[in-house]
């Protein structure tokens, strides 16, 4: 799939102000991208810098999105994920206001109901995260 | 494989993994309350299984492991299995 646009709520679990991709641009049965605008009235903004929980969160909600994504075109029910660690987080640098993330997450593995996740976040040229996920997928 | 070539092979990444001196790990102890593990740290030790010896855990596996002997020996049983399926 290429450069897709998809009304991205009926993809994801989270509603405003809580929405922290715009649009999935690449999916794949093990990877997927998202793309997100950083906004000056995001609630993880602070002086116009978007914070490391809204990186974080970024990350988890692209996650959701491509199970989501996933889950849709099979015709199955979404099911809840939960973020049940993080390993290896680094954040290199803050996004700015008007910054556009382009975040990727690679399934590495499944064990029993984790799901763990490679998740990095490249704004441009710049590198602004990466870390390892584990997704608790409830119902598995 | 014997159990001293899995123990070899697979206790200094348990030292890494789980930050415990390598002393602890005697074939007689606790595998739960060495390596302390909880929920999420029996995932940790099964990606540590699975990319070292090459097969699949499954869920409920570890239920009737109490020492890291009885673990060698789950370890060692797996790995013969998929030698016979593989020869067969």
């Amino acid at each position: 799939m290429n450069e897709t646009h998809l009304h991205i709520q009926e993809y994801i679990p989270q509603r405003p102000p809580i929405i922290m991709i715009d649009k999935i641009v690449d999916i794949s049965e093990s990877k997927v991208v998202c793309e997100f605008q950083v906004k000056r009235d995001n609630l993880f903004v602070a002086e116009g810098e978007l914070l490391e929980p809204g990186i974080i969160e970024n990350i988890a909600q692209t996650i959701a999105a491509g199970a989501g994504y996933r889950a849709k075109v099979k015709n199955e029910k979404v099911k809840l994920g939960y973020i049940a660690a993080i390993k290896n987080l680094n954040i290199h640098t803050l996004p700015s206001v008007g910054d556009v993330l382009s975040t990727s997450v690679q399934i590495v593995n499944e064990v029993f109901s984790v799901t763990i996740v490679q998740g990095e976040v490249i704004c441009g040229s710049r590198k602004i995260a990466d870390c390892e996920m584990r997704i608790y997928i409830e119902g598995n | 494989m014997t159990q001293i070539e899995i123990a070899e092979k697979i206790i200094p990444f348990l030292v890494e993994e789980f930050e415990i001196e390598r002393e602890l790990i005697v074939p007689e102890a606790n595998l739960r309350d060495t390596l302390q593990l909880d929920s999420l740290d029996y995932v940790d030790l099964v990606v540590v299984i699975e990319s070292n010896f090459g097969f699949k855990v499954k869920q409920g596996d570890f239920q009737n492991l109490a020492t890291f002997e009885e673990f060698y020996t789950y370890v060692q049983g797996k790995i013969n299995n998929q030698e016979e399926v593989s020869n067969n």
